[in-house]
């Protein structure tokens, strides 16, 4: 038996690029603090604190330090930080919950895409033998997933079009990894998102998370399916207790292919996907995956059951999945 | 008031990642032209490229065999100008992933065009083209371990500072320090700060403070490293102005020596950018 | 939270150049051998913690995605920590929370560091977009606290020295360090200065180095009797920019021991452990965390009375530390390691303190604002 885990508050910056005006540490402060005043929590009594970002996107070793200046974390604080999507911050903050060692977390991630090099650094992450050195940058390795999907679903490029379509895409000639085009890639953007998680309060319930990887090497994987989402999402369903129907779901597509590859994995048949627009809209990258769990936990009407999913590494390699209930 | 101060900043750096028995064989084997898979034992799939371990399960890999050189195009994208594709090499159970020749669709069969001067690396497939491997095509030589594959890294970025920053390298710029207040704690931060770690509300009032300090605490640097820009060896000091209560970190140099306590002043240069460690040169005793 | 058991430990032969494996090789010596120590196959575990410092260190972004498969990690929840130098002592921590919150029975926490792919002081002396950079190092950044800590308590210049000294003495007794060489007193005083006032021989290396734990549930440590018992965890951090803290006495240091000695119901540190694993990368640091861990009012006279060498009340870094092995990363986890496989009287080395049944492990990180620290215990 879980711990039933509250979403109590959460905070969003204003998601666009460039954000020459404000650093990353000073966007942190801003949702940290809001999502605290949201909470109606004083900052002392929330246990922990878990943080998300990358210091390689921001161009400078240990630079998530600055962030933790804005986080409040004096006196000082139990706190952790993951080098990874926020979402991957919100499910250890889940957990710590579960140790029981703590009633609340304050989960806070944050990115800038606009500075540069995002493409050369997302390229760092492949195989240092024999992916990166092939130049292989994040919209390439989407592209190879997305026309291995549509080989085995037998789908054309107007499925991928509909979708980019919702995200208010026209669709577009320029194509840029096939059968990707310039309309099916995400608005990368700069932002930072922070929630408030409790074990009492108010505020949808986490009934069910789990989250997988698969392989980093690319040859290895099955491209055409979102493995590790669907795996994520069987045992998040075990775990809450549930089926397959929810009533709606924030997932974490940048690309407008992946959309179509996670209603097959998660089994969504509904209509109300992405209502937030998704990454495709929006994407500040190390954050992107916390705010499909707070635009899922802030949409999630009484009783309702909303499913959030995030997708980090190279074409989905590794994915976690919520699944909430709103609240009475 | 300025735009928002950008910097454009680059972060390079030489790697040299070790290869490991393995992979340095694989790399070795494909500079002689021949491309090999092992087969895990523990789950008994043949993978290409080769480590120690199985990327699929874990296990320990194991039997060395010659696979491909051809092999079937599984998927496939064309970005950025070519072509890149999954190829499952006849006789392996994964997929390489590689470039290939233009226009080469799913299906098609494939053979590597292997480069002319190979260097031990992945790029020693030049890319794969359309055809069968023929007999007499590129024979393997003998293959020699490969030890490193290095890579440079070259990470262009355009830095913004905040409006914040931007502001005080404005003062700088006219040689004036300022600093600004926590309205909770009064406590006076030098560079200004978006908010107090202290007290976690946002500091405001902005105040001027003198270029005369105190050296607080100070080391002698004296070892070399990639990418330095001061000359060793130096002193480092931490300095806390007069009127503020946070301290930061400069050069301090001149006739005497450093010592804790000693009362230091700024050293401006003419030519002023709107950085306090460059538009101060130094700190010296009064 | 439930009870957490130290199931297996296992590092690496540390050095300043492993060329001879690839990050995943180092990483899989490490596992290799924790499952060996634990008694158990890659398929027992339920999910994986990974830690190392910064990306910047090896040139690759989020390496557990390229690492997934060498550490067994496939198809299970996989996180990384990063929390600066401290980050091998919350990975172990985070492992911990997993068995802890019951959802995880088997799991292992693995840290690394292969600094030879890079020049270290490089990724340790980030240059700023806004003029000059002076940083040179964690050393120039340490030194200055070192020299405040001197004046204020009037310590002999050779404490720092002689620390050193013992260091490279216990490092001769463990096979995986990687500074084995056994020095005197005035080799420690000849040798250059590099961040004065702290010599050469009074700095870590730069190593390359893995290590690895696999902690349980109480059912998965049903049977064993050599597991041990995790009596306390925690990882704290404080905000670094205020005013007039001190580097070599944070009140987050103090706080994150007073939590943990309460989590094991430890009222005397000093007294009642029976070995300490500390994280020193510089002499006189050493001196400063038996203060800030509550060992001794006066850090330099516990060490100068012998309390801290191999036979005395508290030995302190019997493995020889960071001072003799600095895989940044994993550094904080050698520390767990060493401090659990005292308790489990399964130390690989001459160094085992006979018949230890509580230890402490520590971490710290970043301006000394981030710190982990663990108790293990021979009884839950």
């Amino acid at each position: 038996m879980i711990r039933p885990v509250h979403v109590v508050a959460s905070a969003i910056t204003d998601l666009r690029a460039p954000t020459p005006e404000v650093t990353t540490a000073e966007m942190a402060f801003d949702v940290a603090r809001a999502a605290v005043e949201r909470s109606g929590l004083p900052r002392g009594s929330i246990g922990v604190t878990v943080s998300a970002s990358s210091d390689m996107l921001e161009g400078r070793s240990f630079n998530f330090v600055r962030g933790l200046e804005a986080l409040g974390a004096h006196p000082a604080v139990h706190e952790r930080h993951l080098e990874m999507d926020g979402a991957w911050a919100a499910y250890y903050a889940w957990l710590l919950i579960q140790t029981g060692e703590f009633d609340g977390a304050l989960v806070v991630a944050w990115g800038k895409t606009s500075e540069g090099s995002t493409a050369r650094v997302l390229n760092t992450r492949l195989d240092p033998f024999v992916l990166a050195p092939l130049g292989l940058d994040d919209v390439a390795c989407a592209g190879l997933q997305a026309d291995a999907f549509v080989a085995r679903a037998g789908l054309g490029v107007e499925s991928i079009d509909e979708v980019a379509a919702r995200a208010g895409r026209a669709p577009s000639d320029e194509i840029v990894a096939s059968p990707l085009t310039r309309a099916h890639l995400p608005d990368l953007v700069d932002g930072a998102c922070a929630l408030v998680l409790s074990a009492g309060g108010e505020g949808p319930v986490i009934r069910g998370a789990d989250h997988r990887i698969e392989p980093g090497a690319l040859g290895h994987r099955d491209l055409s399916r979102a493995v590790s989402a669907r795996a994520a999402a069987e045992r998040a369903r075990a775990m809450a207790g549930w089926d397959t129907r929810v009533d709606l779901a924030e997932v974490g597509s940048s690309y407008a292919h992946q959309e179509l590859m996670l209603r097959e994995a998660l089994a969504l048949d509904g209509e109300r996907v992405n209502p937030s627009g998704g990454p495709m809209v929006a994407d500040p990258i190390m954050a992107t995956g916390l705010i499909r769990l707070a635009e899922a936990a802030a949409r999630a009407g009484p009783g309702e059951r909303a499913l959030a999913h995030a997708a980090t590494g190279p074409a989905m390699q590794q994915n976690v999945v919520w699944l909430l209930e709103g609240a009475a | 008031m300025s735009e928002p101060f950008v910097s454009r900043f680059e972060v390079e750096a030489p790697f040299a990642h070790s290869t490991g028995a393995a992979m340095g064989r694989w790399l070795g084997e494909l500079r002689a032209r021949r491309i090999m898979g092992r087969r895990c034992s523990s789950c008994g799939l043949v993978v290409v490229p080769a480590y120690e371990h199985c990327d699929s399960c874990g296990g320990e890999l194991g039997e060395w065999r010659a696979i491909g050189p051809g092999g079937t195009v599984r998927a496939v994208t064309a970005t950025q100008g070519r072509t890149l594709a999954a190829v499952r090499l006849d006789g392996a159970d994964v997929d390489l992933i590689h470039v290939v020749e233009a226009g080469v669709e799913r299906g098609a069969r494939v053979r590597p065009k292997w480069t002319r001067e190979p260097a031990g690396a992945i790029t020693d497939v030049e890319r794969f083209e359309r055809g069968e491997p023929a007999d007499d095509d590129d024979a393997p030589g003998p293959a020699e371990p490969v030890a490193f594959v290095r890579a440079h890294l070259r990470l262009p970025f355009d830095l913004s500072a905040g409006a914040l920053a931007s502001r005080f390298f404005d003062g700088i710029r006219d040689g004036r320090i300022h600093g600004n207040r926590c309205p909770s704690c009064a406590r006076v931060y030098v560079p200004p700060r978006g908010s107090c770690s202290a007290c976690w509300v946002e500091c405001r009032d902005w105040i001027e403070v003198s270029d005369h300090g105190v050296l607080e605490t100070f080391v002698i640097v004296n070892v070399p490293f990639y990418g330095q820009q001061v000359e060793i060896p130096y002193v480092l000091g931490s300095i806390r102005l007069d009127g503020a209560d946070s301290a930061f970190l400069h050069l301090v140099a001149g006739p005497r020596r450093p010592a804790i306590g000693l009362r230091v002043r700024a050293v401006w240069r003419e030519e002023r950018t709107g950085f306090l460690s460059e538009d101060v040169d130094r700190f010296e005793a009064e | 939270m439930n009870r957490v058991a130290v199931l297996g430990a296992g590092q690496t032969h540390h050095a300043s150049k492993r060329t001879d494996v690839s990050i995943a090789g180092l990483v899989r010596e490490a596992i290799e051998r924790a499952l060996a120590d634990a008694r158990l196959e890659p398929a027992d575990l339920d999910a994986v913690v990974l830690g190392t410092a910064p990306d910047f260190f090896e040139g690759i972004m989020q390496p557990e995605q390229w690492l997934a498969g060498a550490l067994g990690a496939v198809g299970k929840p996989l996180i990384r920590m990063h929390t600066a130098g401290s980050v091998g002592g919350s990975t172990a921590v985070a492992a911990a929370a997993h068995v802890g919150s019951g959802l995880f029975e088997r799991v292992l926490a693995i840290a690394f560091e292969k600094h030879s792919e890079s020049d270290a002081l490089w990724g340790l002396s980030p240059r700023s977009p806004f003029g000059r950079a002076f940083g040179a190092g964690a050393g120039a950044f340490f030194a200055p606290a070192c020299r405040l800590y001197m004046e204020r308590t009037g310590a002999p210049p050779e404490i720092g020295p002689r620390l050193a000294v013992k260091a490279r003495a216990n490092a001769l007794r463990n096979p995986y360090a990687h500074v084995r060489k056994a020095t005197t007193l005035d080799e420690v005083l000849d040798s250059p200065m590099l961040w004065d006032p702290l010599r050469r021989l009074e700095c870590c290396p730069t190593s390359d180095g893995a290590a690895a734990m696999v902690l349980g549930s109480e059912r998965a440590a049903r049977g064993r009797t050599d597991a041990a018992w995790v009596r306390g965890a925690a990882a704290m951090a404080e905000a670094a920019e205020i005013p007039g803290r001190d580097l070599g006495d944070p009140d987050v240091g103090r706080a994150c021991a007073a939590h943990v000695y309460r989590q094991a119901g430890i009222a005397d540190p000093a007294r009642e452990l029976d070995v300490a694993e500390i994280y020193e990368p510089f002499s006189w640091i050493e001196a400063m965390w038996y203060e800030n861990l509550g060992f001794a009012e006066s850090g330099w006279r516990f060490f100068d009375e012998g309390a801290t060498e191999p036979g005395g009340a508290l030995p302190v870094n019997p493995s020889g530390g960071v001072l003799c092995t600095n895989p940044i990363g994993a550094s904080g986890m050698i520390r767990m390691v060493e401090a659990a496989q005292h308790v489990r009287g399964r130390i690989d080395g001459g160094h085992q303190v006979d018949g230890a049944r509580l230890a402490l492990g520590h971490a710290y990180g970043g301006a000394s604002n981030y710190v982990a620290m663990m108790v293990f215990g021979s009884e839950p």
